[in-house]
């Protein structure tokens, strides 16, 4: 049998879309004062296959990061646009990723070279060249009653 | 041939690079193609660099001479073929979209179909309706940048035909999947365990045992080499990342029966902002040029060794005596001139370069010294019977040209045994595009069968399909099939015998 190896030394780290969506749950049940519901328009979606997840996060050095996930919100992939809300955020800035998990695997994969192999954006459409886009490209500014971002997913 | 004295002197002072001015890019941008045009209406040569406005062609041929028996199959070829195209001719001749010619061989004759590869970098710049991927040699306004290689991914340069499978090769990026009837595309090839999206060379290796073997380089935002090891049955066996240190671009690699071996120059990518590819590749001849040797059978076996500065594309083969020495071939220039210099005045209808590439025969040693152990003529796109891959060959078919001429007007066949040479000379109408070894079928010996490889004819503005025995070269073509158009110069290609 074929013996598929990995450097998974090198591998850049997997984002488990389940762990973020864990998170984001435990973040909408805190209910803050004021609260804003953020729309994200997402276009471009390839297929009907597997998820589409958007994570909120809050600012950190190394966007996007995990731990910083201030919500989350999934849902079936529909091929073409979909328009997806996070609800009850704090106020602040907050930068958006979103993930096309087609495979369903929860894992947002990658290659040898921690390239994403599936489809993402982020927030403001901010491109990534070989790499994630830095905060201050993707933040969005949340605050009053609602807030919104459009992005294209990149395969 | 040049003593190694001879070799060493010029070296030094040939790895200079010269410097160039370069010009502004709003001027070089209106200039690439109005000089190249005034260049063919002069001089009709330039018809192999024109580059083809038409996604599709198909013809029959009228044949010249007799075509061989036991000589079927398809002969298909790649090379960069869309070059002006949404009001811009290409800066380079790499960075033309590529276009797979079928040349089919049966009982009814040679026809020919030819289509250009339909990537999703085509179809993004044909729904725009301009240029949309800029970043290698040419600047393009506004481009949007590019998240991972298979953007820019213009499936230009060569054809593998490996269990079934039939790939467009570029060598930046995926090897992609093409429909063998119509040559439509139909993906990017997916090796499996992690490979995908990652760059596949032109320059793959199907051993005699049928394994497949290829490289890839990475060079933003970090260097790095991946190496590929896939079954005949075209399984993934294993694939490995290796940090290369200073890195560029690298072309070819040679396979020998137990090892990989990975000749990196000292042309490295040292990457600015807003920069091209090519403009950010910078020539370090202090560095010398880098071997990386692999365990074909452990990509963690690896040794390093140290050559003389130089650049080349292009390998014959390599093999390994039993105590463990490789010697390997390398078509080498003292420096980088050709790819930074003479690819682009091609693209203006200019003939100021010189090739040097010479066919060098290169030893490393097991104790760990290298070096040059024989320097031969200028030659490039070096070919040798498939059976001998990994293994000595005793002959190498290569285009020849006059020392300092500008492009090939000759064909060779090298003994490397008797140190003697068999050549063919195209008539000054007459530009060859590599020609590809095929054995007869049941041939024992290793230079029975032809070689096989398009002409144009720039006077008559046709191309047509040569093929010549490849045991006496020097009585020229058996047999020319002619179309009754002209195709673009390719680089690479794959006989897939019927």
């Amino acid at each position: 049998m074929p013996a598929h190896t990995r450097n998974s030394s090198r591998a850049a780290p997997r984002i488990s879309l389940v762990a973020l969506a864990a998170l984001g749950l435990s973040a909408i049940m805190a209910q803050p004062a004021q609260a804003t519901d953020l729309t994200v328009e997402i276009a471009n979606v390839r297929s009907d296959a597997g998820r589409v997840l958007v994570a909120v996060h809050k600012e950190s050095a190394h966007f996007p990061d995990a731990s910083h996930v201030a919500g989350a919100v999934r849902a079936s992939a529909r091929s073409g646009a979909m328009q997806l809300v996070v609800e009850n955020l704090a106020p602040g800035r907050y930068g958006v990723t979103v993930f096309h998990d087609e495979n369903d695997n929860g894992e947002l994969d990658a290659n040898l070279l921690g390239i994403p192999t599936e489809g993402y954006g982020f927030s403001n459409d901010a491109p990534a060249t070989f790499g994630p886009p830095k905060f201050t490209d993707v933040a969005v500014e949340i605050a009053g009653a609602a807030a919104a971002t459009a992005l294209n997913l990149v395969y | 041939m040049q003593n190694r004295r001879e070799v060493l002197a010029s070296a030094a002072a040939a790895a200079c690079l010269p410097a160039i001015r370069p010009l502004p890019a709003e001027a070089a941008a209106d200039r690439v193609r109005e000089a190249f045009e005034a260049a063919l209406r002069r001089d009709s040569r330039w018809l192999g660099w024109r580059g083809t406005d038409t996604d599709q062609l198909a013809g029959t041929t009228r044949i010249e001479g007799r075509m061989p028996e036991g000589l079927r199959g398809v002969l298909y070829r790649n090379g960069p073929a869309v070059h002006d195209r949404f009001g811009l001719r290409y800066h380079h001749w790499f960075e033309g979209d590529g276009m797979v010619q079928a040349f089919r061989l049966d009982d009814g004759g040679v026809t020919h179909r030819g289509r250009v590869v339909q990537t999703p970098k085509l179809r993004r710049e044909r729904a725009a309706g301009k240029r949309l991927a800029g970043g290698f040699a040419t600047p393009i306004a506004d481009a949007p940048v590019l998240a991972q290689p298979d953007a820019l991914n213009s499936a230009s340069i060569s054809v593998l035909d490996h269990h079934g499978e039939l790939l467009a090769l570029w060598e930046g990026g995926s090897a992609s999947r093409l429909e063998r009837a119509t040559l439509d595309w139909s993906g990017f090839k997916d090796w499996g365990g992690g490979t995908a999206g990652l760059p596949f060379t032109a320059h793959p290796k199907v051993a005699p045992d049928g394994s497949l073997w290829a490289f890839g380089y990475n060079l933003f935002p970090r260097p790095a080499l991946v190496l590929y090891h896939i079954a005949a049955d075209g399984t993934l066996v294993k694939a490995a990342v290796v940090d290369p240190g200073p890195l560029g671009m690298v072309h070819d690699f040679v396979l020998t029966r137990a090892h990989m071996v990975l000749v990196i120059p000292p042309y490295v990518f040292e990457h600015r902002d807003g920069g091209l590819i090519l403009d950010d590749h910078v020539w370090r001849p202090e560095l010398g040029t880098r071997v990386l040797v692999v365990a074909r059978d452990d990509f963690a076996d690896r040794r390093w060794y140290q050559l003389p500065p130089g650049f080349g594309f292009h390998h014959g083969n390599g093999w390994e005596e039993a105590d463990g020495t490789i010697r390997f071939d390398h078509c080498v220039a003292p420096n980088p001139a050709q790819l930074r210099d003479g690819m682009r005045q091609l693209m203006r209808g200019e003939m100021v370069h010189q090739t040097q590439e010479r066919y060098t025969r290169f030893v490393l040693r097991p104790g760990g010294s290298a070096g040059v152990e024989e320097v031969g003529s200028v030659a490039e796109f070096p070919r040798v019977a498939d059976s001998r891959i990994g293994h000595r060959n005793r002959f190498v078919y290569l285009l020849g040209a006059q020392d300092g001429s500008w492009w090939f007007d000759r064909i060779l066949k090298q003994d490397l045994d008797r140190g003697t040479q068999d050549a063919h000379h195209y008539p000054s109408s007459q530009i060859p595009e590599e020609h590809v070894f095929v054995p007869r079928p049941g041939a024992q010996a290793e230079d029975d069968g032809w070689l096989l490889g398009p002409v144009l004819d720039h006077r008559a503005g046709v191309t047509g399909l040569e093929v010549l025995d490849a045991r006496r070269v020097s009585d020229g073509p058996l047999a020319v099939a002619w179309l009754d158009y002209p195709l673009p110069l390719g680089f690479h290609g794959w006989f897939s015998p019927a």
